[in-house]
């Protein structure tokens, strides 16, 4: 509509994202907008290809490629050849003897531009000692000749083709003279500024001649033997510029492609090589095996034949970090070609992906979308540790779809986006870690207010309505003398209601509102406090106090609690007086009212007939004393001494009992180790004719003893 | 001191009373009803902790009437705590002294009840909410030192040995007050507040044309304290 309702828009959409901090808000998205500048700067591309070329070494295992073969020269062979370069004759045998197996493309991965001496010619013979150089040099032209003638014948006659390679970029290399360029590819590749191999150049122009526009090797076998198939070479439809077999355009690479930043491309179509991920993606065939028939027709009939230099000593090698190998940076170079054409003629044919990649604006879209998602963490309502449990496996997930991704064949920005998103999340639980200690603080200021509001409003009930109350009712009832002297006034009435009593309930009611308050407050206040005990959830002991005032109030609550049992028992003497508490921390006094509680306790739940309960606490001499001792049977006893076992049931019953024995035998394990921490003695003993004392003895003075 | 216990009489001394209360209503209430039961009374009064405390050093008032709701100086804020305190203080440096504790919430006394039961002067808790003339009369108990505690506070008969031995010797002997305090080797004073606390269990008072010590007797039979 206007400025301020779009402004009102974005800030409600931002309120929304950072769960209504614009700290955060601002915070993340400044750490998305410095991965994204970063990027653009070109400050990720290392850690980018590094990405992408882990991705692709642990892809899972693919078939090797049953439609090229290489043919080796290895190390051994040169040693049988017992020369180097290999000689144009060999050469010569071993193509015509390869076009008898008619495979459907050879490509020649070595160069031949000029004629190659062989020495051995001469030694071939020893008649022939005597020959002359000119002679030798004369012979190996002419084995030049018949290798090139065989070449040429191979472009027009109705056999194999063969494609055979040329330098175009820097100095260049020719290849043999008068072969038609359709049967010449060059085989220059374009190295990464870290040094690796990823790209396979596919057209360029050569640098010598820069109007001579000229298809790469790879290119020009994936041309010839998909030709075969009735599929020809054309321009993309999407990117004119791209080159095309039939529906699959070979996506191309620029300069800033993917995690690319400024790479040259030398303004050419470039492929990022899919790797054909298995240990041995292609049918190998060394030159001594060839000429010794050591091979499977089928491994040469209609497929692609690279002839190339695998000899260590020929130095023939890329580096490439993408394909599994023992020394992983290092492939052979006719590998490396063999990978490119595969990687064309299987995606044409099986639609086997091409790496692709998106448009900088889904990357960006996608980075961004990343931290987020990150961010989106506030809305996580989970505890803080949950969060981070999720926040830790969640980190992986822009990883697994980058890797999924790549899979399906698109390269897209793994880092940068896993960075958002890992950066923004990790903010979020920063964030969560210090909201949380702001809430506690400002819970603490809310909770200290509170408090200060309910003890006000207690104090203000208790000196307001209370008292007025109170006198109220004492007026009214002091003019009327009461008919009955148990609190139940009835005199003054209106319309038959007694007054008094109404007043009586207002007071109670009141009251009710007041104890509740007062517990609330106490509760909360105590909670917090080392020096209160709990002997119920609505009863506090104040620690603080003199100790026979608190042994007294837990004896005064046990009788309140269990009133029924307590109120059975005619005589109760109870004896509380000052204690020396000098030498009692605060911690025993808790643990000695606690044995207390439980020493009543087990009066009602083990003594029977109770008529005479004592209660003593209090000093005597050197002694602090505290002693329960009552007057009735043991339940216990009883019932093992109630003769036979009559049923299964006594029985089970008795086991209970036993069962009861054992525990409360817990109970006067807990005494003595009470009584061991106060130095002094706990002891249960039983009383003639009937009941049980239970007494804790302990010296005023530790050292007394 | 022992002249607070010559209270018998009283009609005719002159009697004087500490009243403890931070409201100036209920101050004023109170002693006003208190003069007009005892017309030659004496009373002074304390609003705070503080105030009570300096006072009371120099008065032997024949009772002390405090408030349970206090504050510790004027101008804080009135708890429960402080008034506890400082009752529990009063009891045990004024131990013969009478008490009368008016509150509006006497439950709260609950915790220092040992100390109650080991003070030896007369010891009465009134409700505000309680008539005047119930006030009056507790307050005169006191001054007798009789001791009278609200039901609330008496449901579990709980006593002491020192009470029960007492009521033993008087019932099972048939000795008189004197003969016991021989026995137990107290003053006889002693035996006396003994008696007033075993009463005030039993929930046994004074009332017209009955023998308070026949009273308990029986009731100490009904209770089950003797055979």
């Amino acid at each position: 509509m206007n400025r301020t309702g779009w402004k009102r828009q974005l800030t409600g959409v931002l309120g929304f994202l950072g769960g209504g901090s614009s700290t955060l808000i601002l915070t993340s998205m400044g750490v998305v907008l410095m991965v994204c500048v970063a990027r653009l700067m070109g400050l990720w591309e290392g850690i980018e290809l590094q990405t992408l070329d882990l991705f692709l070494r642990y892809r899972p295992l693919e078939a090797p490629d049953e439609r090229i073969t290489i043919l080796e020269i290895t190390e051994n062979d040169l040693q049988d050849l017992d020369t180097y370069p290999v000689p144009d004759k060999t050469m010569v045998e071993l193509l015509e003897k390869l076009e008898s197996y008619e495979p459907r493309v050879i490509g020649l991965d070595i160069f031949r531009d000029f004629p190659v001496i062989d020495p051995l010619q001469t030694g071939v013979n020893s008649l022939e000692a005597d020959i002359a150089l000119d002679d030798i040099v004369e012979r190996s032209q002419n084995a030049y000749r018949e290798f090139t003638e065989l070449l040429k014948k191979s472009a027009d006659q109705d056999v194999t083709d063969i494609v055979v390679i040329e330098k175009i970029l820097g100095t260049p290399i020719s290849a043999p003279a008068g072969i038609s360029d359709d049967n010449i590819g060059f085989a220059d590749a374009l190295l990464d500024k870290d040094g690796f191999f990823r790209r396979s150049l596919l057209a360029s122009r050569s640098t010598a001649d820069p109007g001579n526009h000229r298809l790469s090797f790879t290119i020009q076998m994936a041309k010839k033997y998909l030709a075969a198939e009735g599929i020809d070479l054309g321009n993309g439809l999407k990117d004119p510029i791209a080159m095309r077999f039939g529906q699959t355009e070979l996506f191309r690479i620029t300069a800033n492609s993917g995690g690319y930043h400024d790479q040259d491309t030398g303004n050419n179509a470039t492929l990022l090589v899919n790797f054909r991920h298995h240990q041995s993606p292609f049918q190998r065939i060394s030159l001594s095996e060839f000429r010794a028939n050591e091979f499977s027709e089928e491994w040469v009939r209609d497929r692609i034949i690279l002839i190339g230099m695998t000899a260590e000593s020929t130095k023939d090698y890329v580096n490439s970090a993408a394909v599994i190998h023992t020394n992983p940076s290092l492939v052979q170079g006719v590998e490396f070609q063999a990978h490119a054409i595969s990687q064309i003629i299987n995606a044409v044919l099986e639609g086997r992906p091409i790496i692709k990649t998106w448009s900088h604006y889904w990357e960006y879209f996608w980075i961004v979308g990343s931290g987020i998602a990150g961010l989106s963490l506030i809305h996580l309502k989970r505890s803080i540790s949950t969060t981070a449990v999720v926040f830790i496996i969640s980190t992986s997930i822009p990883l697994i779809f980058a890797y999924g991704l790549l899979l399906a064949g698109f390269w897209i920005p793994a880092i940068p986006a896993w960075l958002s998103y890992f950066i923004n999340g990790s903010g979020v639980l920063l964030y969560r870690i210090y909201d949380y200690e702001k809430y506690e603080q400002s819970r603490k200021i809310r909770f200290d207010e509170r408090q200060r509001v309910l003890e006000s409003s207690y104090n203000a009930i208790h000196n307001g309505p209370l008292q007025t109350l109170k006198s109220l009712i004492r007026k009214v009832s002091s003019q009327q003398q009461p008919v009955k002297n148990n609190g139940v006034y009835s005199a003054v009435s209106i319309n038959g209601c007694s007054v008094i009593a109404d007043l009586h309930q207002i007071d109670k009611e009141l009251r009710n509102i007041y104890e509740f308050m007062q517990r609330e407050y106490l509760q909360r206040e105590y909670s917090a406090d080392q020096s209160q005990i709990y002997l119920t959830p609505n009863h506090v002991i104040e620690l603080n106090a003199p100790f026979h005032e608190l042994l007294y109030q837990v004896y005064h609550n046990k009788l309140q609690e269990s009133e029924d049992y307590f109120q059975g028992i005619k005589v109760k003497i109870s004896d509380f007086c000052p204690m020396n508490e000098d030498y009692i921390s605060i911690a025993h006094k808790e643990e000695t009212l606690r044995f207390f509680e439980e020493a009543l306790c087990n009066v009602e739940q083990h003594a029977l007939d109770v008529t005479r309960l004592e209660v003593t606490c209090k000093q005597e001499g050197k002694q602090n004393v505290i002693r329960v001792s009552d007057n009735g049977s043991r339940t216990e006893m009883i019932a093992l001494a109630s003769g036979r076992a009559e049923s299964v049931d006594v029985l089970a019953e008795r086991a209970a009992r036993v069962q009861e024995i054992i525990r409360q035998g817990d109970g006067s394990k807990q005494a003595k180790r009470l009584a061991k921490r106060l130095r002094g003695q706990f002891s249960r003993r039983t009383k003639f004719p009937n009941g049980t004392v239970c007494e804790l003895i302990w010296p005023v003075k530790p050292t007394a003893m | 001191m022992e002249n607070i216990l010559q209270s018998r009489g009283q009609q005719q001394q002159k009697q004087s009373f500490f009243l403890v209360d931070d409201h100036a209503a209920v101050l004023n209430g109170t002693a006003m009803s208190l003069k007009q039961e005892f017309p030659n009374a004496d009373v002074v009064t304390a609003k705070t902790a503080q105030e009570a405390r300096q006072k009371l050093k120099t008065l032997q008032p024949n009772v002390v009437i405090v408030d349970l709701s206090l504050p510790e100086k004027a101008g804080e804020t009135c708890r429960t705590e402080t008034g506890i305190s400082l009752l529990r203080e009063f009891l045990e440096t004024y131990s013969d002294y009478n008490f009368v504790v008016q509150s509006a919430n006497v439950a709260a006394l609950v915790r220092i009840k040992p100390t109650i039961d080991a003070h030896r002067g007369g010891f009465a808790l009134v409700d505000k909410g309680e008539p005047i003339a119930d006030m009056i009369k507790r307050v005169s108990w006191a001054m007798d030192g009789l001791v009278y505690t609200p039901p609330t506070m008496r449901k579990h008969l709980e006593i002491k040995s020192e009470w029960m031995q007492v009521l033993e010797l008087a019932v099972y002997e048939g000795l008189n007050d004197k003969a016991i305090a021989k026995h137990m080797n107290v003053a006889e004073r002693t035996v006396r507040n003994y008696w007033a606390k075993l009463q005030d269990v039993l929930g046994v008072y004074h009332e017209e044309g009955k023998i308070l010590r026949i009273q308990t007797e029986l009731r100490a039979r009904e209770e089950g304290l003797i055979d």
